[in-house]
């Protein structure tokens, strides 16, 4: 990872991927931090602290419910989070937004690559 | 990482370290919603320390690495409130907001000096402004008062209509029958009321300054009394006797004598004031918490009668001031 942890772009984005993992089923806390941990490569290596206002944000904003369930690997219970129907809608939402963000910043991306190679090219000649 | 084993006292550390970041986490937190936040962290950090262990950490190193690895508890706990008043911050808050009430109580209310008339010595610029000899009386107003009024009448004949009643408010009005200043502000107040005596005992002119709660008072102003030349109208030489009630406490909505006047029939030069003359001229001080009369600067003038319905009233003055007037 190279960038900064809990950093703003990653704070902003935070939401997106907790529900994205949550849309894979029932996870408790630390499960959802390994879980966004693999599935980002690292690159979401956040403040595990971090995580639990956004869950209860999300909690209070129906996007997510929680209950406490006995451990399936022993131990004591733990609190599982689920998506609602409103988190669902909710993630469907946050997917446009970041695809319509992603698409900009690309355009704005490349845009900037072809003036390079451009000039590039006229170094050359 | 050193064996788990050597370590037995500081086990207890670690452990504290756990506690006392789910402490700090949920603090201020609705107790059923600290209790379940308290229990999710403890299950999170536990299940963090016993990995820890496994990967060769002894208790307290696991510990105080599971902790590290939350990252800082003061954010944690400003989101999970909703609000950036934690619990210390909160505290202070209320801490600061209640000395400052107090403080405000106590210099209104506790400290506030004592409401009162009382002779006091004229000092060279109390003198300047009425350039003469005077008597000064000092007033420490009620809080209530939103403004004095100092009238003229004659308690010892059916002559009760007040010459002039004039207004003394934040800002003094120097023209008798102006009625316009703005209300006193909302805070204990002093005035200065000076009588002015000598040769020229029978003119009277009233000086008022309102001193400021930050001490410094306004611009002096002269305000004639109740007769803008009286030495000229009167042009007799009268005795004068002080205050009725020396020291006396300022009751709001009350009429106070504070200062008489009383011709020397020797020197009467007009049969009209013959009765005045001779029964004596009497100043009170008014002041009123309900009524005021700010903010009529350009409103018509005020009827006095209307406003204090007493003065219409030929007998009050004689029920409730006669007696009071010349005891010294």
């Amino acid at each position: 990872m190279t960038a900064e942890k809990d950093s703003p772009l990653k704070q902003g984005t935070l939401d997106l991927v907790v529900l994205s993992v949550l849309e894979q089923g029932r996870l408790y806390g630390l499960e959802i931090l390994k879980e966004i941990n693999i599935r980002s490569a690292g690159a979401f290596d956040f403040r595990e602290g971090s995580l639990y206002p956004v869950l209860h944000r999300m909690v209070k904003a129906a996007w997510i419910d929680s209950e406490w369930q006995p451990s399936t690997t022993g131990g004591p219970a733990r609190k599982y989070y689920h998506l609602t129907d409103g988190g669902k809608r909710a993630l469907e939402r946050k997917r446009l937004e970041w695809r319509e963000l992603k698409s900009a910043l690309d355009r704005l991306a490349l845009e900037q690559l072809r003036w390079m190679g451009g000039l590039i090219e006229e170094t050359r000649q | 990482m050193s064996d788990s084993m050597s370590l037995p006292k500081r086990r207890s550390a670690a452990k504290t370290g756990i506690d006392r970041y789910i402490e700090q986490a949920t603090a201020g937190l609705p107790h059923r919603e600290c209790l379940d936040t308290a229990a999710e962290l403890r299950v999170h950090l536990n299940n963090r320390v016993r990995e820890l262990l496994l990967e060769g950490f002894n208790q307290e190193e696991a510990g105080h690495v599971a902790v590290e690895g939350m990252g800082p508890v003061a954010p944690v706990n400003r989101q999970l409130l909703g609000h950036i008043f934690t619990p210390a911050l909160g505290w202070l808050v209320l801490a600061i907001m209640l000395l400052g009430g107090f403080g405000w109580y106590a210099s209104r209310y506790l400290f506030a000096p004592a409401e009162v008339i009382r002779s006091v010595q004229a000092t060279t610029e109390d003198l300047a402004q009425i350039n003469s000899v005077g008597k000064v009386f000092e007033l420490v107003l009620p809080q209530e008062a939103k403004s004095i009024f100092i009238t003229q009448v004659n308690a010892y004949t059916d002559f009760t209509k007040p010459t002039v009643v004039n207004q003394w408010s934040g800002a003094l009005d120097t023209t008798p029958d102006a009625y316009s200043a703005p209300p006193l502000p909302n805070s204990r107040q002093k005035a200065r009321v000076i009588f002015k005596t000598g040769n020229d005992i029978g003119c009277y002119t009233v000086a008022s300054r309102i001193v400021r709660p930050n001490g410094k008072s306004s611009d002096a102003s002269m305000a004639d009394g109740c007769l803008d030349k009286p030495s000229n109208t009167m042009g007799y030489s009268v005795s004068s006797r002080g205050l009725a009630l020396p020291n006396s406490s300022l009751k709001i909505n009350t009429w106070i004598p504070m200062w008489n006047i009383t011709a020397n029939p020797a020197t009467q030069q007009s049969d009209q004031l013959e009765e005045q003359i001779r029964n004596g001229i009497t100043y009170f001080v008014y002041i009123s918490s309900e009524k005021t009369l700010g903010g009529l600067k350009n409103a018509p003038p005020l009827d006095i009668y209307s406003f204090f319905p007493e003065l219409k009233d030929s007998k009050f003055f004689q029920k409730n001031l006669k007696g009071k007037i010349y005891q010294k």
